[in-house]
């Protein structure tokens, strides 16, 4: 809700703010050790990061610390899983291409690094069937154009205090935005009874559309329905005479909004090769684009986990600017990895999900729920 | 207690015995029949006398004789009266503006050595024609924005709501408008403060030796009266500027005997947006409001009846259905009842509101209203008695009952309604309190009372039981008692004592202590940086036990040359108990659980505060520095980075300012130009830096060694001048009519002064794949440090004020 707040604040207020990166000396880097261990139920190859805290302007992907012994322990039927050590990170891999966990069992991650034992405990929750994925039309406003959403139906688990973590794919680019973490404590965001089995409500339905902005900070739609493209040269335009994208070394760069490539922010979401099966190249020059496509998968999460990604978005998803007025300061994150011996600190996670699945793509505007 | 509060009326009556009469009345301005608030009134043969009240009224006893008053006021004519005291009489008196004011300019309103003379300490003192010679922002006076130029008080930044006291949070507070609380003091997040300035006449902030008529807050008492408007003619002013407009109209219902005032305030920020883009079509909205409007009729020599309003309003709509606004509005009845010469008596009720709301969605099928407010109403009788020239006796109570609305939040979700509201919950806060004003001789002066005050969270609630949890973690629920419509959740009594004591070297120099103990049951929940209108007022519970307080303070005060100039030493300490925080991640918002995610600790608060004020001449201003610390302790905050017991460590408040330093000027040029300027230097407030970074589920997040505010923003500095060219005008019917026009430019060297610094992943989506869970970007993800400033730009503007 506070975000829905801080958007409309930062569009008025922010006139009267201004932010500039600075460069603060900062002290001497902690040095902590990293778990990062986020299985699931369903891969029949898992992995687990460790690593150490590094200075927070070190824009680099922290190495691997070797030599742990990492073994996760179903405590129920008292499987031992082992994670071998690979070149970047720790590994399991099924033997036969079944995937690693029971739903209702408990299980435990032990690392043994240097002659100290981290653990943690979790059980692997159930998770609700997504029923369906939908396309609706939001009407413009004087704050944006027509925008389609898309929204997933599903349902709560009857009982409280069942947590989950909703991932989307557009296109089949991972949502990983800070903004775009999606996480539901039962239907909704906090314990209440009137939460309890019923359907997602609508900011965790509608959290799988992602907000861009164009070039000229327009909103785009999150998802859109197919056109046809026309090719003049190596640039693409919509039928409108719009601006869409350009081939380049067989690939078609086009604008969807920012993305990292090679550390800077770049203004092409995508690039896809010229035969991606999105694209289908007409005579006269004309090129069809698919509609875009939306999966989605819940993953059931511990209920510490889901306050550890709660805090998470907290610490992540501050705003320079006018919405700095709403930040609170700055805390550490949770974590469930406990050290044997307790003068050493450790961060990270251990969570294992269970996940349930679906996709769609918009192809007909048939598929667009309008609302009255 | 009643004991206490009988032994502390009757022990000025035995010291009195011998036969005395009364003189007593009201002093107001003859232009426009409003009181005068702390005109001095003199016998001269007795070097003693009194200083008029709120209302204008002063009592005076003596033994029979015969005597000259003399009515004192800055700016006006002093007048004198000969008296013949054999009997009780009663003396009104009209004073007359000096003619010569326009040459001087006057800077005060109140007695020339009022801050030698008077008991109080730790004051700050405005009146209306001060605030008016400071153009704050934007060209517009201010009265939140000029009382941030005294000393001990102070703002985190642009864009705070609200202010600082010596150390305190805004919620610790009290703002009173013609008695009533007002729960939000800022439009446009403190851009502007909710009073008119044009409808306000006497202005007065308590920082410490508050008096035991006043009590619910930690820090401050602001006490905000509002003029009565003229009695004897109409005026009507108003201004038009850049960022809005004001009108007032005044005037007499009968003359002499009744009158009002009606001030309206618009802001037109969306005028322009309107009329040049298309940016607000289909209904969107942006601006902010205000009405004040007040009333008086004179029944009798005895009696008098006061009705005033107030009601506010900030409204931002990005179309016609989906927005947020939110507002106070209060109303008072007060009645002025003389039982006898030397008894004056208030009784008020009032009623006092504020709320905010948001609307999210376009139809009825998808939509999310979410509405908070706090409502009191409030019956608080007070008694004052002049029993003699040497005492002046104050007591009376205070009935309070309180509705919290923490949230009324109903979502439809494709039809489907959900609602996520909150219980409404009551509580009611009782006080009564005395008081006594003690000359003794004239070296010593004193003030003495005591307040008592009960505080009952009433049901129908849950009351819930916590468990024990480490220090800075949600606590876990192990009971939840349903308590019945009047039954308490929770109860508390206190006793407050309060002191005052001055001691007068001589005429020109005093020396003053006071001590006071205040508890504050009703907790504004904030996390943010700066206090926002969003945060929610919370009574205490059994869990959240009430704020408590202890301020000594000890002042030095001497003015030269006649009152040319006055100075002023103060330092003072301040030990709190129960002072709240919360734990990392915590939910502030629709959370029934808020309780769990509270913690409580002990502060302190201490500095000293300099002031050198220059009254008359062409130069006038002043300069106020004010050298202080801010701290909290609290178990879970600040802990450090291997602290096993979660033992907090003390740390600074976020509004901790080393240094504040004010310098405020005001130069004549000629009886019509005016030109003014104010600098401001305030050290860095806290702000809490990362160290590092750690990488989990492919995010980057900061992380530090368990210390909170350890790091200092850079300082804060500004100047801001302004150009007042003033237009006065005889009618042929000999009505005075003026205007002025008003050229200010804020921020003037452009400076960029930070506001917050802020550590965040770049924005932008990683390119990032979680095939087989990888969890990991296939790029590192950038972070960076930003620093925000909110109007670190230079603004010039132009007012045009009239008056006719």
């Amino acid at each position: 809700m506070k975000k829905y707040l801080l958007y409309s604040l930062i569009a008025v207020f922010g006139i009267t703010s201004c932010e500039t990166e600075v460069d603060p000396r900062l002290d001497e880097t902690l040095n902590i050790l990293v778990i990062d261990a986020w299985l699931t139920a369903n891969d029949s190859i898992q992995h687990i990061n460790i690593t150490r805290s590094q200075p927070y302007f070190d824009a680099s992907l922290p190495p691997k610390v070797g030599g742990a012994i990492v073994t996760v322990t179903d405590l129920t039927d008292l499987t031992v899983y082992n994670f071998d050590e690979r070149q970047e990170r720790y590994t399991w891999e099924s033997p036969d291409g079944s995937s690693l966990g029971v739903i209702g069992h408990e299980y435990e991650l032990s690392v043994l690094l240097d002659g100290e034992l981290y653990t943690s405990r979790t059980s692997l929750n159930p998770v609700p069937a997504i029923d369906s994925i939908s396309f609706r039309l939001e009407e413009g406003n004087s704050f944006f154009d027509d925008l389609i959403f898309a929204e997933f139906f599903a349902t709560d688990l009857d009982g409280i205090n069942d947590t989950y973590w909703i991932k989307a794919w557009k296109n089949g680019q991972f949502l990983g935005e800070v903004g775009e973490i999606n996480i539901a404590y039962d239907a909704a965001f906090s314990v209440d009874e009137n939460n309890d089995g019923v359907q997602f409500i609508q900011p965790i339905r509608d959290g799988i559309s992602p907000f861009d902005e164009s070039r000229d900070e327009e909103i785009l739609s999150p998802y859109n329905l197919p056109d046809t493209l026309q090719l003049s040269g190596d640039t693409i335009f919509y039928t409108d005479g719009a601006f869409y994208g350009l081939i380049e070394n067989e690939k078609i760069m086009f604008e969807v909004g920012d993305i990292y490539v090679n550390n800077r922010v770049s203004e092409y979401l995508e690039s896809l090769p010229v035969n991606d099966d999105r694209f289908v190249f007409l005579p006269n020059n004309e090129i069809y684009l698919k509609g875009d496509s939306v999966y989605v998968e819940i993953h059931s999460i511990s209920n510490e986990a889901y306050f550890f990604m709660n805090q998470m978005i907290v610490e992540l998803d501050r705003e320079a600017g006018f919405g700095a007025l709403f930040a609170t300061p700055l805390g550490n994150v949770p974590t469930n990895i406990i050290p044997q011996n307790t003068d050493i600190r450790v961060a990270g996670f251990f969570n294992i999900a269970s996940v349930s699945s679906r996709g769609n793509r918009l192809t007909s505007e048939d598929q667009i729920r309008v609302l009255d | 207690m009643k004991k206490l509060l009988l032994l502390l009326a009757v022990i000025p009556i035995l010291l009195t015995a011998q036969e005395k009469y009364t003189i007593n009345g009201y002093v107001k301005d003859a232009a426009n029949g409003e009181a005068l608030i702390g005109a001095t009134v003199l016998v001269t043969e007795l070097a003693t006398g009194n200083i008029t009240n709120v209302y204008g009224f002063y009592s005076i006893t003596l033994p029979p004789g015969d005597y000259t008053v003399e009515y004192r006021y800055i700016g006006f004519v002093t007048q004198n009266k000969e008296v013949s005291l054999s009997e009780n009489t009663r003396i009104d008196v009209e004073l007359v503006e000096e003619q010569t004011q326009l040459q001087e300019v006057v800077v005060t309103a109140r007695p020339e050595d009022e801050n030698v003379t008077s008991t109080e300490m730790s004051v700050a003192a405005l009146d209306i024609k001060t605030i008016s010679k400071i153009p704050v922002f934007a060209g517009e006076i201010d009265i939140i924005k000029s009382l941030q130029l005294l000393p001990g008080v102070s703002t985190v930044g642009e864009g705070a709501s609200g202010f600082n006291v010596r150390g305190g949070g805004v919620g610790q507070n009290l703002i009173l408008l013609d008695e009533a609380p007002v729960y939000q003091s800022s439009h446009l997040f403190g851009f502007f403060s909710v009073f008119n300035p044009d409808a306000v006449k006497d202005v007065k902030l308590y920082k410490g030796g508050i008096p035991s008529r006043y009590g619910g807050r930690l820090s401050s008492i602001l006490d905000v009266r509002m003029k009565e408007g003229n009695s004897k003619d109409y005026d009507v002013s108003g201004g038009i500027g850049t960022v809005f407009s004001r009108l007032t109209v005044e005037g007499p219902i009968a003359k002499d005997k009744s009158s009002f005032i009606l001030a309206g305030r618009r802001s037109y920020a969306d005028v322009p947006i309107r009329l040049f883009t298309n940016a607000l079509e289909d209904g969107a909205a942006l601006y902010f409001y205000d009405l004040t409007a007040k009333t008086n009729y004179n029944i009798n020599d005895k009696n008098r009846i006061f009705a005033s309003g107030y009601f506010g309003r900030d409204v931002f709509k990005f179309d016609a259905e989906q927005g947020f606004n939110w507002g106070n509005q209060t109303a008072s009845i007060r009645w002025n009842h003389l039982f006898n010469d030397r008894f004056f008596s208030n009784f008020t009720a009032f009623y006092s509101n504020y709320d905010y709301a948001f609307e999210f969605g376009n139809t009825d099928d998808d939509q999310f209203d979410w509405s908070s407010k706090i409502q009191t109403v409030n019956f608080k009788p007070q008694f004052t008695y002049f029993l003699d020239q040497k005492n002046e006796i104050t007591f009376g109570g205070e009935l309070l009952y309180y509705s919290f609305f923490p949230a009324n939040a109903v979502g439809f979700s494709s039809g489907q309604r959900i609602d996520l509201s909150l219980d409404k919950r009551n509580a009611l806060e009782t006080s009564l309190y005395v008081s006594n004003k003690q000359n003794l001789g004239a070296e010593w002066s004193v003030e003495y009372g005591v307040r008592y005050s009960n505080f009952s969270n009433l049901g129908a609630a849950n009351k819930y039981i916590f468990g024990d949890t480490i220090s800075g973690q949600r606590k876990p629920v192990i009971d939840t008692i349903s308590v019945s419509s009047g039954e308490a959740v929770a109860t508390y009594g206190n006793l407050e004592p309060r002191l005052s004591v001055r001691y007068q070297l001589n005429s020109t120099t005093s020396i003053k202590a006071s001590y006071n103990r205040m508890n504050q049951y009703i907790h504004l929940v904030s996390n943010t940086v700066a206090a926002t209108p969003i945060d929610v007022w919370q009574p205490s519970t059994n869990n959240i036990r009430p704020q408590q307080g202890d301020q000594v303070a000890l002042g030095y005060f001497k003015n030269f040359q006649n009152n040319k100039f006055e100075t002023s030493v103060e330092t003072y300490y301040k030990w709190t108990r129960n002072q709240i925080d919360y734990i990392d991640g915590a939910d502030l918002f629709i959370n029934d659980l808020l309780e769990a995610d509270v913690l409580a600790g002990i502060g302190r608060a201490y500095g000293i505060e300099f002031y050198i004020k220059k009254n008359t001449g062409s130069l006038t201003g002043w300069i106020s520095y004010t050298l202080s610390r801010s701290e909290l302790k609290i178990d879970g905050i600040n802990t450090g980075l291997n602290s096993e017991d979660r033992t907090g460590r003390w740390y600074p408040t976020r509004f901790d300012q080393t240094h504040n330093l004010k310098l405020v000027s005001n130069y004549r040029l000629s009886e019509r130009k005016n030109l003014a300027a104010t600098f401001s230097y305030i050290s860095g407030t806290p702000t809490t830096y990362a160290i590092d970074r750690i990488n989990v589920g492919g995010y980057a997040i900061p992380i530090n060694d368990g210390s909170r505010n350890n790091v200092r923003i850079p300082d804060y500095h500004r100047l801001d001048v302004s150009y007042t060219i003033d237009y006065n005008k005889i009618t042929k019917k000999g009505k005075k009519r003026s205007s002025s026009l008003v050229f200010s430019v804020y921020n003037l060297y452009n400076r960029k002064n930070a506001f917050a610094i802020n550590f965040l992943q770049d924005e932008g989506r990683v390119d990032y794949t979680q095939i087989n869970n990888l969890n990991q970007p296939s790029e590192p993800v950038q972070t960076s440090a930003f620093e925000t400033g909110i109007l670190a730009f230079v603004l010039p503007s132009v007012t045009y004020n009239f008056k006719f």
